[in-house]
């Protein structure tokens, strides 16, 4: 090579001038190659190509350098090179303003490059949220931290965490921000920064680690990107005093009420009026758009006001029937007055029932012996089962036919059974966990049997296997304890 | 001045068409070139290509069948083409019907002197959405700049309203018409006319009473020795005439008291023969019975359905051509405990109706004329037909700005007898005003409007003048099927249940249930859209379905995606629908297909086989039980079955009409099935949780751990409580909770596993992917003589994972991809 | 977890909040408020555009106002319907409702988390 060198420079006379120009080129070439070899080389040390491109190639926001460049991260990404590039390309994508032609030609990439691993998910959750879709992203990207480390590469973990962390920062919800923020394997400067400042702001601790100092809280803040944006956020936690003791949280303060728009006071003395002008007032605070978090009714209908909310109701049965009775008459209508009340005594339910869900109040809240709210409590309960066992019964088809989805559609379809399932042992309690563990173990199970079997989705399936010995033992299902503890001691 | 308005209504039936004019105060029914005012639903198409229609085509239904064509309105909505040998064309049913419309447009231009633009036309209640937009498709090739569809029933029934005096009450129009039975309840009550609901069978009407003499005269030729076929190709000419004898005595027969049925020089299956019978009117009858008891049970139904207890009615409406025949008239009224309204034209009642309505939409025939009035333009809005006698006038100012003077800022209407005149009403912020006025009962009532500028001078409006007929107000038409969505669950989403008042328009939010890649030219997400009132959707009829592929799509679809459906219906019942992926934020508009099924006879058989196979089976059943209503339903099932045999025979002939009936009784003995099975789950389910209580209980007693034991005795609680409750749902999952706890226990036997291999294999044959199942079989033989317990395991798993599929319901469910 | 926007319209478009009308009205009454609305709609009259509910206020619809008709014209649906109009609409427009703030414990939601990673899209 130095020879080839040595005659392009030393000998014009008699090499022709094409012949140079494509020397130049070979030469060129060849150095691209040896710096490849060479940085592939200080890769295999120290892992430092990823890392090095994130904070060029990628920061810059250059897709499709930082896509082909990424095969050069062999350290961080050594069973999925795909994986590495399309992570690599999506997180160049947020780096820059959203720009649909690129994100069309990465989707094609992750479909021809990772069709399996982890890498494909992850880069699907940072498009989706490229995008612009939250909510999507989210679903996609919270089973990453689960993934088995031994089939999810670190620098997989670490992007969809960074996500997750920015995410929850932005909604204000720092208890997440604070678990995520320093969890090992996958926390990052970035987020334990955030985690830090959040934990002495509220006077917390955070796991592992005691509540920070003011020295912590610099040096935490200087390794970190964005020093610039996240100074406000240094200065209000150095301002904050240091708690070395777990301290209870403040009650939180509660929230200005919204004034309902009918005051129930008004129709005290007509109980169907007033029962509707309850049933109103916490009808409102529902939130405008779907998918919008109930805070505001979360925070005030307690257990006590639904319950004051049912009794209402079953005081006004009786004088709407009266007056349904002369209604009847008058509008000479077919039907008896019991008969028309009994479908509104449904419909009651079933707004009682989606209130205690958006409230997140559980199906005890429910008074056994007020009629208006066991049938509520029915209702909402046979909603939870039925979510569940849909849901499940969905995984056990698909699993059957053998319907094969995008893993970072596996991933989705699962985060969203469990957060169903979770749902409705969070409301249920026990009596409903035992209820639908036997059909989920049973289908999800076998869900996760094909993932891993069929499908090698390792990475996707570790933590179903986990999931489910973690419930079995909730249940005490012993048979499937013993089972469960297989599946997770099960290595490739 | 203006001319009186002129409103036109069209009964397009099967057999008989006719038109109607209207002009805000009196019907007249408009008379052909052969001075009848109904028309024959009969096109022709000769050698050279020449169109008859009408009493002149009919002529040749028997001597030239090949060329000339009838009963065309059964096919609406089908892709069958109808072929004329002599031109060599093919006709789609909806081009024969625009010929028929054709004809009837220009017996109106003969007769009023105006080509008409608009129009109304009556549809069958019952029709669903291929067909009605078929109509619509006819209408529009006839040269209709607009038309609006109406129900048959919905025409009766104002049309009698409008004769008839005295107002009030529930009453029932019965239209028997060639081959389709529509019967509906009705109320008046203040001059509002409603439709409470109806009812019919798309498959009953005077054919079947032709068809009756037609077996009884074959029946009298077999006396000779002669023997005639209807299934038979061979027999197909003969047939037709002797039909068409049988129909001319029938209707002979509504005059007088027998009459002769003479075809000769039959020709069966070479042979020459003479048919020649004599019909009195008590055979007639007798012959007829059976199916005016089924259009009576109809109505009982209908009147059950809506609490009319019996001698709640006022009146009963007849309609059609069989309700002519005396036999009819007593039948009805006697069985319903109803007088039949006098004085109505049961043939030419639906067109008069269809044009009273044409009035009350506000569709003026004429074509609109360019009036050239200068002034200032104002949008008015108001109903064209109305029973209250003071409703509003809505109006606003088309153009706000311009000279000061042209542009008025009060308003006054007065009504052209001088009798009355609302107060000056100023103009509000919008340019706007809201009147009411006052009418003049039954009668055409013509408003002038004038206007005032700000200095207070005369403005003149555009338009000058505008009309309101006072008479009856009828509700939205309502729809006639319920119409949703399937979905994989093969449950039904609905938007529309029937009797919802058009137009109207709803969205869902739906999701995906598999995700589409970009660009993968074979997946797609189909939206199925079907009509009918069953819960389940393999049993609705699919009538559109709107597809998602993943060629169009923008970027990739994840399972689960939002996908928001809108359906929207206009006032004649066509269907539209937009699929709006938030997500990526596209939209989806291709409805395909909108067509009625064809039905091949030799696929109706064998469904009627498995039918009969399953009928066999659940007859056992029911009988062991004895269970009587399922006893009962069967027979039903039984003879339904029997009748669609037999029009499968005359499919086999060349009847497509009938193939389309057996096709439609076929899902209706699915759904009585469906009712059976439903009926017979229960206490299925119940001896499964009776035996499961046993088993597991001696399991849990002897291998349960302690915690298990305290479940086990609170789930037993709950499987009684269920039990006694009758709570299918809730015994499901208390079962499996309780089966979970037995075979926890159980499994702690030494010997579980291998009974539960044996169990396992012997149901193989179930298995989703058979050849993997008895692989897997064999392996656990291996295991099992091993002793391998381990294995033996893995594979049993294995092989439960084959083994029942819910891939079924989505099938059922017209495939859908949403949930 | 998320509501249906169907879900809860029982109180919300019950026809006679949507017809501006109480529940004793007369079967006239009906017909001719609604004649009237749909005519004012047709001419996208904004005096017609909204209904007052007890939940506030919503956007009357030409689709709504004919659903609410054909509604109240069946006696039975009417009863059932006049049972969740018993209660007075509220009679003004409500204030706009106050921007809820989040005061809990711990830093409010910080809006440039994003952008701290150098990320233009979240
Ligand atoms: N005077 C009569 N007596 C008995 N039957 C008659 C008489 N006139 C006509 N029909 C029968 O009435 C039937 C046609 O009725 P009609 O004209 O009402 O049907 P259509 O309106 O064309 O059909 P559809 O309403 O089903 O579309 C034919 O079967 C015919 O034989
Ligand atoms: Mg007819």
């Amino acid at each position: 090579m130095l020879l080839a060198l040595w005659i392009v420079l030393g000998g014009p006379d008699f090499v022709a001038q094409a012949y140079a120009i494509g020397s130049v080129l070979g030469v060129l070439i060849l150095l691209i190659a040896l710096g490849g070899w060479m940085l592939a080389l200080l890769d295999l040390v120290g892992g430092v190509v990823w890392p090095a491109l994130r904070r060029t190639v990628v920061a810059a926001g250059l897709v499709r350098p930082s896509y082909w460049l990424a095969l050069l991260a062999r350290a961080s990404w050594e069973r999925e090179p795909g994986g590495a590039q399309v992570v690599a390309a999506a997180l160049a994508l947020l780096h820059r303003p959203h720009d649909a032609a690129l994100a069309t030609w990465l989707e094609g990439k992750i479909q021809a490059r990772a069709r399996s691993g982890v890498g494909g998910v992850v880069a699907t959750g940072l498009l989706a949220a490229s995008r612009g879709d939250r909510d999507g992203a989210r679903d996609i990207l919270v089973g990453v931290d689960g993934f088995d480390p031994d089939f999810a590469p670190r620098a997989a973990r670490r992007a969809a965490n960074d996500w997750l962390v920015a995410d929850a920062a932005a909604r204000g919800d720092w208890i997440t921000v604070m678990r995520r923020g320093v969890q090992p394997g996958q926390a990052t400067a970035y987020t334990r920064f955030l985690a830090r400042a959040a934990a002495r702001i509220r006077g917390e601790a955070l796991a592992g680690e005691p509540n920070p100092t003011d020295f912590g809280l610099w040096v935490s803040w200087l390794s970190a990107p964005g020093r610039k944006a996240m100074r406000p956020l240094l200065d209000q936690a150095r301002a904050a005093p240091r708690v070395l003791h777990q301290r209870k949280p403040p009650p939180p303060a509660s929230p200005p009420a919204t004034a309902p728009l009918i005051d129930p006071a008004t129709h005290a003395d007509d109980p169907v009026a007033h029962a509707q002008a309850l049933h109103a007032t916490w009808l409102a605070l529902r939130p405008k758009t779907a998918g919008q978090p109930a805070t505001e009714l979360e925070q005030r209908l307690s257990a006590t006001r639904m319950q004051e909310l049912c009794r209402a109701w079953e005081a006004a049965w009786a004088p709407a029937e009266r007056r349904m009775r002369q209604r009847v008459a008058v509008l000479t209508a077919q039907m008896r007055a019991e008969e028309a009340l009994a479908p509104i005594r449904r419909v009651v339910a079933g707004e009682l029932a989606a209130l205690a869900r958006a409230a997140k109040l559980p199906l005890d809240s429910f008074e056994a012996e007020v009629p208006t709210a066991t049938l509520a409590a029915a209702e909402l309960r046979a909603e939870l089962l039925g979510g569940v066992e849909a849901g499940s019964e969905e995984l056990r088809a698909r699993t059957a036919a053998d319907r094969r989805l995008p893993p970072a559609e596996e991933s989705r379809a699962w985060n969203q059974f469990r957060r169903r399932y979770e749902e409705a042992v969070l409301l249920g309690g026990m009596a409903l966990r035992y209820l639908m563990f036997p059909q989920v173990h049973r289908d999800v199970c076998g869900y996760a049997v094909w993932l891993w079997n069929d499908r090698k989705e390792y990475g996707l399936s570790g933590p179903m296997f986990q999931w489910l010995l973690a419930e079995a033992e909730a249940v005490g299902d012993v048979e499937a304890i013993e089972l469960q503890r297989k599946n997770v001691g099960a290595k490739k | 001045m203006t001319s009186a308005p002129l409103y036109v209504g069209i009964d397009l039936g099967t057999t008989n068409s006719t038109a109607a004019v209207f002009d805000g105060e009196k019907v007249t029914l408009v008379r052909n070139a052969q001075g009848s005012p109904i028309t024959p639903s009969v096109v022709r198409i000769d050698a050279r290509g020449n169109v008859t229609v009408g009493a002149r085509a009919r002529r040749f239904l028997d001597t030239d069948a090949d060329n000339t064509r009838s009963e065309f309105k059964r096919l609406m909505g089908t892709a069958q083409g109808i072929r004329f040998q002599g031109a060599g064309v093919e006709r789609r049913p909806e081009e024969l019907a625009a010929e028929v419309l054709r004809s009837l447009r220009a017996d109106v231009r003969d007769q009023i002197g105006v080509l008409p633009a608009r129009a109304v036309i009556s549809v069958p209640a019952l029709f669903e959405l291929p067909q009605t937009s078929a109509t619509s498709e006819a209408a529009r090739l006839a040269g209709f700049e607009r038309v609006e569809l109406l129900q048959e029933p919905i025409a009766s029934a104002l049309a009698a309203g409008w004769t008839v005096e005295d107002q009030g009450g529930a009453w029932l129009v019965y239209d028997l018409g060639g081959g389709t039975f529509d019967v509906s309840l009705l109320e008046t009550r203040d001059g509002l006319l409603r439709v409470v609901g109806h009812d019919g069978d798309n498959f009953l009407g005077g054919r079947d009473f032709d068809w009756a003499i037609v077996d009884w005269a074959i029946a009298q030729a077999a006396r000779d020795g002669v023997v005639i076929r209807r299934g038979d190709p061979a027999h197909a000419g003969a047939v037709r005439k002797i039909k068409l004898a049988a129909e001319e005595a029938k209707i002979e027969l509504s005059r007088v008291e027998s009459a002769s049925i003479t075809v000769p020089g039959l020709d069966v299956a070479g042979a020459g023969y003479d048919l020649d019978v004599t019909l009195d009117r008590e055979t007639l009858e007798r012959l007829c019975a059976p199916a005016i008891d089924r259009s009576i049970a109809v109505c009982r139904r209908l009147l059950q359905a809506h609490g009319v207890a019996d001698g709640g009615l006022t009146r009963v409406v007849l309609v059609g051509g069989p309700s002519v025949m005396p036999v009819v008239r007593r039948l009805v009224s006697q069985q319903l405990a109803v007088p039949p309204a006098e004085g109505l034209d049961p043939m030419t009642l639906v067109a008069q109706g269809a044009a009273i309505f044409a009035a009350t939409a506000g569709l003026e025939a004429r074509p609109s004329a360019i009036e050239a009035v200068r002034g200032a333009k104002v949008w008015l809005q108001y109903p064209a037909m109305s029973s209250d006698l003071t409703p509003h006038v809505v109006g606003r100012l088309v153009e706000r700005t311009g000279p000061v003077n042209s542009v008025p800022t009060e308003v006054q209407l007065g009504r052209a007898d001088g009798l009355w005149d609302s107060p000056w009403t100023p103009l509000d912020e919008e340019g706007a005003f809201v009147l009411p006025v006052s009418l003049v009962p039954r009668k055409p009532n013509v408003f002038r409007l004038t206007g005032k500028n700000i200095q207070g001078n005369a403005v003149t409006i555009d338009p000058p003048t505008l009309t309101i007929v006072q008479g009856l107000t009828i509700s939205d038409p309502p729809l006639s099927r319920t119409i949703g969505v399937a979905l994989a669950s093969n449950d039904v989403r609905v938007y529309f249940e029937r009797g919802a008042p058009l137009p109207a328009r709803r969205t869902f939010t739906l999701h995906t249930v598999d995700s589409v890649a970009r660009g993968a030219e074979k997946a797609v997400i189909k939206i199925p859209i079907v009509q009918g009132e069953y819960e389940q959707a393999h049993l609705c009829r699919l009538v559109g379905a709107l597809e998602i592929g993943g060629k169009e799509l923008k970027q990739t679809l994840a399972s689960g995606a939002e996908v928001e459906l809108t359906i929207e219906l206009d006032r004649g019942g066509r269907m539209s629908a937009r699929a709006l992926i938030p997500a990526i934020g596209q939209v989806f508009e291709h409805v395909a297909h909108l067509l009625v099924p064809e039905a091949d006879p030799e696929v109706l058989a064998s469904t009627v086989t498995a039918t009969r196979a399953r009928l066999g089976e659940l007859r056992t059943d029911a009988f062991r039980r004895q269970a009587r209503d399922s006893i009962e339903r069967l027979g039903k099932v039984e003879s339904a079955l029997d009748d669609v045999g037999r029009d499968i025979d005359a499919a086999r002939g060349g009847d497509t009409d009938a193939a389309q009936k057996a096709r439609r009784t076929l899902i209706e003995v699915d759904a009585q099935i469906e009712a059976v099975e439903l009926d017979r789950r229960w206490p299925e389910l119940d001896r499964e949780a009776r035996e499961a209580l046993i088993w597991t209980t001696g399991w849990v007693q002897d291998y349960g751990q302690p915690h298990e034991q305290t479940l086990y005795q609170e789930t037993a609680k709950a499987v009684d409580k269920a039990r006694q409750g009758r709570d299918p749902l809730e015994l499901q999952r208390q079962l499996r909770l309780l089966r979970r706890l037995g075979s926890s226990a159980y499994g702690r036997h030494p010997e579980a596993w291998k009974h539960r291999f044996e169990d396992a294999a012997a149901d193989v044959g179930n298995a989703t992917d058979v050849a993997r199942a008895q692989a897997l079989v064999k392996e656990g033989r291996e295991a099992l003589a091993k002793g391998d317990n381990e294995a033996l395991r893995r594979v049993t798993q294995k092989l439960w994972q084959l083994l029942p599929s819910a891939a079924e319901d989505r099938r059922k469910g017209h495939e859908s991809g949403v949930r | 977890m998320s509501q249906k926007p169907d879900d809860f319209e029982a109180l919300a478009d019950n026809p006679f909040y949507v017809l501006g009308l109480r529940p004793d009205c007369s079967r006239i009454d009906i017909e001719r408020e609604g004649q009237k609305l749909l005519g004012m709609l047709g001419l996208k009259l904004k005096s017609a555009a909204t209904y007052m509910s007890p939940l506030g206020p919503r956007p009357r619809t030409e689709d709504k106002v004919r659903a609410a008709m054909a509604a109240l014209r069946d006696h039975e649906k009417r009863l059932a319907h006049e049972f969740w109009a018993s209660l007075p609409p509220p009679a003004a427009p409500p204030k706009p409702p106050p921007i809820p703030e989040t005061k809990g414990p711990g830093p409010a939601p910080f809006a440039g988390a994003f952008a701290a990673l150098g990320w233009r899209r979240s």
